[in-house]
């Protein structure tokens, strides 16, 4: 068996910090972390296939990170085509939990798995100003928005707090903004806005993006962040309407929805990254804590499948047991 | 020569998905794969598109969505049993137009 020296003609470097230009496969002792590194090569991200939904179903809200997720409500094949479940995930398989009180899709989300708010969306012949709040056991109802709405986008840290933007209000309006703190307040518009709409970050950091309206059909390539009120921001490489989208308004990325390839964000521009291995068309439900960490379940037409986002490559730890 | 139809995907949510008043202005086809033919250069179908949260797509791309769909049918329907298949058509092939 060769060595580490034999390979590389030298020993592993002790060092006090990571070296500048390493090379892939290079190993290093970093003595002000403690820990044995490698570069692990170009620094990139891949989509891996994680476990099916209980109930395959699209448009529904998500909220969580990759390994702790939850999937609520949406449009299954099965009738009612108006789904109420709740799934949770572990980063590895869905489990079932209490369902919701009203059966809506295209909603807002925000929240974690055991502390989320569904808000908005679609019911049977209308759009809605339902909101619905979740404490890890039960589904509660809360006061209704201002503006009802679907396909609008959904951020916040608990079922305590949110905004919601954008979504399909009238035929030529998809741009109402409002706030919750426990009851529903308007805030300023956005620039163009959009129906099916994504949005990450927090409710004082917003980033959206994609979406349609009309005249744009279908083909919004728009951003816009807020943080209090909008400002437009560069335009994406790919057009996408309800997809999903995790991070903040410096590291964002985009995924699903119309389009199997991502699109992340860097604080100014967008770029191209992974693509899916697999379609999650209409799915919108998603979940992650940041650029590199996401995930993305269901679609249209009962499409049940989970993909989540691994970073490949870079600066890793080596761990040795 | 000029288009007379677009295409978009988006999937049938029912009550609402396409109201009296739409049906009244605009010829829809629904065809496999979620895809909708309406016409092009009509406002009423691109409200109606932006109201569905569809996406549009170019005619060889609803095709192939088309055939994958057809093609699926049609190897269901080669497997049915004699008795089976003399009780239902092949699924026929659909060509879409410009």
């Amino acid at each position: 068996m060769s060595t580490y020296k034999e390979i590389n003609g030298q020993k592993v470097q002790y060092l006090a910090s990571d070296p500048p230009n390493s090379h892939a496969g290079q190993v290093w002792y970093n003595s002000t972390s403690g820990s044995l590194k490698f570069n692990a090569g170009a620094a990139g991200s891949v989509w891996v296939t994680g476990g099916n939904l209980n109930i395959g179903r699209g448009d529904g809200g998500g909220v969580g990170t990759a390994t702790d997720a939850l999937s609520f409500q949406g449009q299954q094949p099965a009738s009612p085509s108006y789904a109420n479940a709740t799934e949770s995930y572990n980063g590895t398989s869905w489990t079932t939990q209490p369902t919701t009180n009203t059966r809506v899709f295209q909603l807002g989300q925000s929240g974690t798995s055991t502390s989320a708010l569904g808000f908005g969306g679609y019911v049977p012949g209308s759009r809605t100003t339902a909101t619905e709040s979740y404490n890890g056991s039960s589904w509660t109802t809360q006061p209704t928005m201002t503006t009802a709405r679907y396909g609008l986008g959904g951020v916040g840290a608990s079922n305590t707090e949110a905004l919601g933007f954008g979504g399909y209000t009238t035929s030529f309006s998809a741009n109402a903004t409002e706030s919750y703190n426990g009851s529903w307040t308007n805030s300023p518009n956005m620039v163009k806005g959009g129906s099916g709409i994504m949005g990450t970050g927090t409710v004082t950091a917003t980033l959206s993006a994609g979406g349609s309206t009309y005249p744009d059909v279908g083909s919004v390539t728009a951003s816009e962040s807020y943080n209090g009120s909008w400002t437009s921001l560069n335009t994406m490489p790919t057009p996408r309407i309800r997809g999903g989208m995790t991070g903040t308004t410096t590291a964002a990325v985009i995924f699903g929805g119309s389009s199997n390839v991502n699109n992340v964000y860097d604080g100014t521009n967008w770029t191209t990254s992974a693509t899916l291995n697999t379609g999650h068309p209409e799915s919108q439900g998603r979940a992650g804590s940041s650029n590199t960490n996401a995930l993305i379940f269901g679609g249209a037409s009962g499409i049940d499948t989970t993909e989540s986002l691994r970073s490949t490559g870079g600066i890793r730890e080596l761990t040795v047991s | 020569m000029a288009k007379t139809n677009q295409y978009c995907v988006a999937e049938n949510w029912g009550k609402g998905f396409i109201e009296h008043g739409e049906s009244s202005k605009i010829a829809f086809s629904g065809l496999p794969g979620n895809v909708w033919q309406v016409p092009a250069h009509n406002k009423d179908a691109n409200l109606w598109i932006n109201k569905v949260l569809g996406v549009p797509k170019t005619k060889d791309e609803a095709q192939a969505i088309v055939d994958v769909e057809i093609t699926a049918e049609q190897t269901a329907w080669d497997a049915l049993s004699d008795e089976e298949k003399a009780n239902n058509s092949r699924p026929a092939d659909i060509t879409l137009e410009e």
